[in-house]
């Protein structure tokens, strides 16, 4: 009877045992420092900048504007494109609320020699511009670095160059490969499957060879091991502009993107396996033109949508997206109009040509107009009510910040210009609800950028136009 | 009286009287002798009637007259036949001995109890007789040998005067060697006759045991030269240290003797110089001539061989002990072949571990190199793991130093020794075990091995616990201890407990969980077997046992909560359906089967298996993964015995018919699990896994003097990570020392202030808030980052991948990309070191401290967490660490007095304890 019991005893426990549940998998670590929960790469509350396009030479030059709220020692180092070399540091204190920017050029003059800035306290944020006879272009620097990155609003049609260049600031070696999307949907190119960039170093990569004629070109990037941070310059006859890679997001806001007459396009890509459709909004000084646009974007090739028809300059857009995409606006010089020589202004309708005709042989004056410049930027895929905008003037050339409402209240907005004076006076404008609404900035008066503080979400962008050329870039959200 | 000689009269007779008793009977004797001496004198205080007395055996030498030409040197209790004189004063005249010397019969007057002696180099004597060899006249021929017993002896009075006389200091035994070898040296014959004999009882005892030793030693300073006095003396200072720690393991308690007769030797050594100068003054001879007479080896170390094995064999079930013809039976006997293939087993399972020592992978960390600085450490002094504490180490660090001191810091022996030795332990405590309920030897011995090598260790093994796996060949002498037949007089029950808390309190340092298992195994065991009293006793020896071995943990066992112990981590043991369907069938039959003890003993078993199976998956009810080893433990326990009860009946002759069948089928099962057990042969490492921290640190040593003066973060998957870790954000990580992280570093303690830093730091690092991780991890000494696992792709490990992507994007991280399996990193900033001085020179750490060179006037940075005992002063405790002085080159802790206290009061109880023991054994 005991040894019944006793047996009895011993199955039931084997059974309960037998029964048991393994443990659940660990969870997932949950860090932030390299997959960026900012799709555009950009948020004012990190210490260090990633500036993949800085190059100072015999004809360019570039100045990375830094600006912060709190006082900070700022640490810049620019590396050298030869491996075990050390780079060069400059350091720097910042009074916060304050920016300034620093010409590359007074450093050191060596051609490409991407930067990377820390700061010892923030918000804080960097952009970098570069500037020739002829030609300027800007954009944010990155501060957070997924894994996967999107470069959209290439192209190779002719007279178009596109170049990426993988900046890889750290000392771990990193794999990448590109897969490209064109009008021609999926466009592979086993060459770009791994491209190996060297811990501290860079790449430029002419995507012509491999992708000649496509009017549309967008590249996923995918870092196999080590980070990479890459950055689209795309060139004309009439100017050059760069962007930074971005992740998707279902929303993207661009407070403004017709820039100096040129004629703005969206570049737009669906991130995902699946067929999506797009609105666009677009967002003018008087108000909102609600779904302005409606397509619907093929899952593997890119869609060029214009916005030129939409509104008259300047306006800003919205795109909402039933799925993640990705989004860039690029301005570029309409082709009825025509090709301006050096030194002209964007815009400008007076430009005199001569012309000769054979009968005569006489010459006649013709008034054409001539517009010159290629701007591109991503856009900001959230708002916000805290904003911090490094940006620089140039002589002969109009520095505006845009602040976009796309709310359903008006905005009360504070602005705090940053610079290297004290003396710099804070303003505080309306915006209504719905509207876009541009600030003028002074030239010469040292001021490197704004805090722009709001009570409702908005987003911010700024553009100078000018006789170097356009460009246009968006602002960084600080909270 | 016919002591009137009827010839000439030249020999003397002294009788040695030692009051051991039967003189008269050896009076009478010496006065039968045909040869009839001139005299007989007692030397010795015991009075004889009329007969002559003097104090000493000089003294009566000294005086007698010249025209005797020998003295008779006889002991009292002796009895001389009648012609023993007589054929000692012809052969000594035959073949010119000096000495020569009877054969002694015993008082069967059959076997034989001397026929001369032979030594070693130590001059130990060895007879050459076997126990209880009788006389047949096998021995009977006139010889030289090394020295003659001292119970009959006729020595030349010239010669022994010329020597100097008898050394009376020495035991008789010693005294006969000594004078032999002095004689021989002054060209001397020195010889036995076995036509002179002489009856004496064995039984008549020497002088004390330490006394002999001392003796001994003193011949070898008295007659060797000093080149072989070079060499002898060393060896047996060790073979005697040897013989008196193996001694323990036999009840014996050499090592005051030992000691005693070093130090009576230190004492006498002046005189002993002097007597030494003349007995080699006038020498002919050399030691060779003694060498002649000596045989090969040490003759207590070839004691000691045998010894051991008789004493393995009596505790081996149901055989006699060894002889020449046991043994010949016992290797025809299927539990001797299967003892051979036990110990091969053992020997084959743990062979990795003499050449390569304990792989470091989990918590299984190799011992650490200075035995010394462990047990310091345990004993109130800094805990180095992680970035330390003053929190006590487990007991079994302190077992890991032990176990380096005594193997005198070998590399690896230390680990091999403990490893293999608890399999053996294991297999033998389970053989034991078995014997309480009279299961033979060959099942036993089946059941020990799916014991110690069943899938059930192979459980603990892959949890990497190594106390729980060393305490499985505790476990079952824990039992064995309480429930074993004992003698129930005071010594036979001060033994016991005495017994009971020390293998208790092994255990406990082993596995603290398997200290609580017995009591309540016993307990159940009590209630299954109601009526059985030695149950119920068994269950008061265990709780004792218990308590006792609890207070032998001290000091750690105070710091700790054990429930915490029990519920750290998930239990889960993931067991294959096969072995699962092998048990259920082996248990079934069993308790089936067996007879009616056999049967309650096998449903104890088979419950014990079932209830350790539960908890080893307890995880979802809160228990941890210690919980899970010892429930192991407990079940391979119970399957052991259920494997020896199937093994038994199918063996048995009284298992007939169905129930024959039912342990058929059981039998299928056991040959299931001991084909499973035999897996561990393969690693060859006691069925642990294969090392993977060492390799994974070993590109540290790659700069020579790197490793020892900085740490390492180990990153990624806890399975993969050295012992404990600690997680931020979900991902795991750890701070380990270079080259590897010792058995010392397995056990992290609770947070602290240069914990918490750290943690603070790796939160700025993992939010992406600093990007200069090299500069954040320095001050903790942290220069390499590995992150284990696969990071090699996105489709790696996602710990891995995670933990790479942060460092990956460090602007002061280099990568090392040579040579490693892992991702590695080393930080761009210098200097990082463990101990760095203002001056930015780092000390390296030997051993658990810090040494470095003296730096007058600076002072020094030591990373572990801030403890105003560190220093040399003047201290100054930072907030995070300690800045210490570094004039002398070092940093010292101070450690606690309180538990250094304990720790000795500690070991003082555990030689009390074993004293205990081995009295208690004397006594019963």
């Amino acid at each position: 009877m005991r040894r019944a019991v006793l047996f009895v005893l011993a199955a039931l426990a084997g059974f309960a045992g037998i029964v048991q549940i393994a443990a659940p998998p660990p969870p997932a670590p949950e860090f932030e420092s390299s997959h960026t929960g900012e799709s555009d790469a950009a948020a004012a509350n990190a210490t260090v900048w990633y500036c993949p396009w800085v190059e100072a030479g015999d004809v360019l030059d570039t100045t990375v504007v830094v600006a912060s709220v709190s006082d900070a020692t700022v640490d810049m180092t620019l590396l050298d494109p030869l491996t075990n070399t050390e780079p060069t540091e400059f350091s720097f204190d910042l009074m916060g609320p304050g920016a300034t920017g620093i010409n590359t050029g007074n450093l050191l003059r060596r051609g490409e020699s991407p930067a990377v800035i820390e700061f010892s306290n923030g918000p804080a944020s960097a952009i970098s511009m570069q500037i020739a006879d002829g030609l300027v272009s800007a954009d944010r620097c990155v501060v957070s670095i997924p894994k996967k990155w999107f470069l959209t609003g290439g192209s190779t049609k002719t007279g178009t160059f596109t170049e990426i260049r993988l900046f890889n600031p750290f000392a771990d070696n990193a794999e990448v490969s590109i897969t490209a999307h064109s009008e021609f949907d999926l466009d592979l190119s086993p060459d770009l499957n791994s491209i190996d960039v060297a811990g501290r170093a860079w790449t430029t990569i002419d995507l012509e060879p491999f992708f000649p004629f496509r009017d549309e070109l967008v590249f996923e990037i995918v870092a196999q091991q080590g980070l990479v941070i890459p950055v689209l310059v795309r060139t004309d006859e009439h100017g050059e502009a760069m962007w930074t890679g971005t992740s998707a997001s279902e929303t993207w806001e661009f407070p403004v993107v017709a820039p100096g007459g040129l004629e703005p396009s969206l570049a737009i890509m669906s991130a995902g396996d699946d067929a999506i459709s797009i609105t666009i909004d677009i967002i003018t000084e008087m108000g909102t033109t609600v779904a302005a646009r409606e397509v619907v974007v093929d899952s593997t090739a890119p869609v060029l949508v214009p916005l030129g028809d939409l509104a008259a300059a300047p306006f800003g857009a919205r795109v909402s997206a039933s799925a993640p995409v990705v989004a860039t606006v690029v301005a570029t010089v309409p082709d009825e109009a025509p090709s301006g020589g050096e030194g002209e202004l964007p815009g400008d309708a007076t430009t005199t040509t001569s012309e000769s005709t054979d009968t005569t042989n006489t010459t006649t004056a013709v008034e054409e107009v001539f517009l010159r410049g290629l701007a591109g930027t991503v856009g900001s895929s959230r708002t916000a009510t805290s904003w911090i905008v490094p940006l620089d003037t140039i002589a002969g050339s109009e520095t505006t910040l845009w602040m976009m409402n796309g709310g359903v209240d008006d905005a009360t907005i504070t602005i705090l210009p940053l610079g290297e004076s004290e003396f710099l006076i804070e303003d505080s404008i309306q915006v209504p609800a719905g509207t876009i609404v541009g600030l003028a900035v002074d030239v010469g008066v040292g001021t490197f950028g704004y805090e722009v503080q709001s009570d409702i979400p908005i987003t911010v962008a700024w553009e100078i136009v000018g006789n170097s050329g356009v460009a246009l870039v968006s602002g960084i959200a600080s909270e | 009286m016919s002591l009137t000689p009827n010839r000439e009269a030249t020999v003397v007779v002294a009788l040695i009287a030692d009051n051991s008793g039967g003189m008269p009977d050896t009076l009478e004797a010496v006065e039968a002798q045909v040869y009839a001496p001139s005299r007989v004198v007692v030397v010795g205080d015991t009075p004889v009637g009329s007969v002559e007395k003097v104090d000493s055996l000089n003294t009566l030498i000294e005086n007698l007259d010249i025209s005797i030409a020998y003295v008779w040197v006889v002991r009292e209790g002796s009895i001389p036949a009648s012609d023993a004189l007589s054929a000692l004063m012809s052969d000594a005249g035959r073949i010119g001995a000096g000495v020569i010397g009877s054969k002694i019969l015993g008082t069967d007057r059959h076997s034989l109890v001397s026929i001369g002696l032979v030594t070693d180099v130590f001059d130990v004597p060895y007879t050459g007789l076997e126990g209880d060899e009788r006389d047949q006249g096998q021995y009977d021929v006139v010889r030289e040998v090394a020295a003659v017993s001292g119970v009959s002896m006729l020595i030349r009075r010239d010669l022994v005067l010329g020597l100097g006389g008898i050394d009376d200091t020495m035991t008789p035994t010693a005294a006969a060697i000594d004078l032999g070898q002095r004689a021989r040296l002054r060209g001397a014959v020195v010889a036995i006759t076995p036509a002179s004999q002489v009856v004496y009882s064995t039984d008549h005892r020497d002088q004390p045991r330490w006394r002999a030793e001392a003796s001994r030693i003193r011949t070898m300073i008295k007659s060797y030269g000093a080149l072989t006095l070079a060499w002898v003396l060393p060896l047996d200072f060790l073979t005697g240290f040897v013989e008196a720690l193996v001694s323990i393991f036999f009840g014996r308690w050499y090592l005051f003797d030992w000691a005693r007769s070093w130090f009576w030797n230190l004492l006498k050594l002046p005189e002993t110089i002097s007597l030494r100068r003349h007995a080699r003054g006038q020498r002919v001879g050399a030691d060779s001539d003694l060498f002649r007479f000596q045989r090969r080896g040490s003759v207590k170390l070839s004691a000691m061989a045998a010894g051991s094995m008789a004493a393995m064999r009596r505790r081996l079930p149901g055989d006699d002990r060894v002889s020449l013809e046991a043994i010949g039976r016992d290797v025809r006997q299927p539990a001797f072949a299967v003892g051979v293939l036990a110990i091969m087993f053992v020997l084959l399972s743990a062979r990795n571990l003499w050449s390569d020592g304990l792989p470091a992978i989990g918590y299984t960390l190799p011992f650490p190199t200075n035995g010394w600085d462990v047990l310091q450490a345990y004993a109130g002094g800094w805990n180095p793991a992680g970035l330390g504490s003053t929190e006590p180490l487990r007991p079994l660090v302190a077992v890991a130093g032990l176990a380096k001191i005594v193997t005198l810091h070998a590399a690896t022996l230390g680990e091999y020794a403990l490893s293999a030795g608890a399999l053996l332990l294991g297999i033998w405590g389970m053989t034991r075990l078995l014997r309480t309920w009279s299961v033979a030897a060959t099942p036993a011995l089946l059941a020990g091995i799916v014991y110690v090598a069943g899938p059930t260790a192979q459980g603990i093994a892959g949890n990497t616990h190594l106390g729980s796996l060393l305490a499985l060949g505790v476990l079952p002498w824990a039992l064995r201890v309480a429930l074993a037949p004992m003698r129930e007089n005071f010594f036979g029950v001060a033994r016991r407990l005495a017994a009971a808390i020390l293998i208790f309190g092994f255990l406990g340092a082993l596995s603290p969980l398997m200290l609580l298992l017995p009591v309540p195994l016993i307990g159940f065991y009590a209630v299954v077997r109601f009526t059985d009293a030695p149950a119920w006793k068994g269950l008061i020896v265990a709780l004792v046992g218990t308590a006792g071995g609890f207070l032998l943990l001290s000091p750690w066992i105070w710091s700790v909560g054990l429930l915490g112990i029990a519920r750290e981590g998930y239990a889960f043991w993931n067991v294959s359906p096969i072995i699962a369907v092998a048990a259920a069938v082996v248990a079934g039959a069993a308790v089936v089967s067996a007879d009616k003890t056999a049967g309650l003993v096998a449903g104890w078993a088979a419950s014990i298996t079932g209830v350790g199976l539960l908890l080893s998956r307890a995880g979802s009810f809160g228990w941890g993964t210690e919980t899970e080893s010892v429930a192991l433990a407990m079940s391979g326990l119970g399957l052991g015995v259920l494997v020896g009860v199937v093994a038994s009946t199918v063996t048995s002759p009284d298992a007939i018919r169905w129930r024959r069948l039912v342990s058929g089928i059981g039998s299928v099962g056991v040959v299931v699990l001991l084909v499973a057990s035999t897996v561990i042969v393969l690693g060859g490492r006691v069925g642990l896994p294969g090392d993977s921290v060492r390799s994974d640190l070993a590109f540290t040593l790659a700069e020579e003097g790197a490793a020892e003066r900085s740490r390492v973060l180990m990153v990624g998957p806890a399975a993969l990570l050295p012992g404990d870790s600690r997680v931020i954000k979900n991902g795991a990580y750890r701070v380990v020392s270079a080259p590897v992280p010792d058995l010392g570093e397995a056990r992290l303690e609770p947070f602290l202030e240069f914990d918490e830093r750290l943690e603070f730091k790796l939160d700025l690092i993992t939010s992406g808030e600093t990007r200069r991780a090299g500069g954040e991890l320095a001050e903790f000494g942290i220069k390499w980052i590995v992150v284990v696992g696969d990071s090699s792709s996105a489709e790696g490990d996602e710990q891995s991948v995670a933990w790479r992507d942060v460092f990956a994007g460090q602007l002061d991280l280099l990568p090392l990309n040579a040579a490693t399996t892992n991702a590695v990193f080393v930080s761009d900033v210098r200097p990082v070191g463990r101990a760095l001085t203002s001056g930015g020179d780092s000390w390296p750490r030997i051993g658990w401290t810090y040494e470095g060179e003296a730096a007058p006037g600076r002072r020094a940075f030591v990373a572990e967490n801030p403890n105003e005992r560190w220093g040399p002063p003047p201290r100054f405790t930072t907030e995070f660490s300690n800045e210490i002085s570094a004039e002398q080159g070092l940093a010292t802790f101070d450690s606690d007095d309180s538990r250094r206290t304990q720790a000795t009061l500690v070991a003082a109880a555990i030689v009390v304890l074993l004293a205990g023991v081995v009295v208690g054994r004397r006594r019963t």
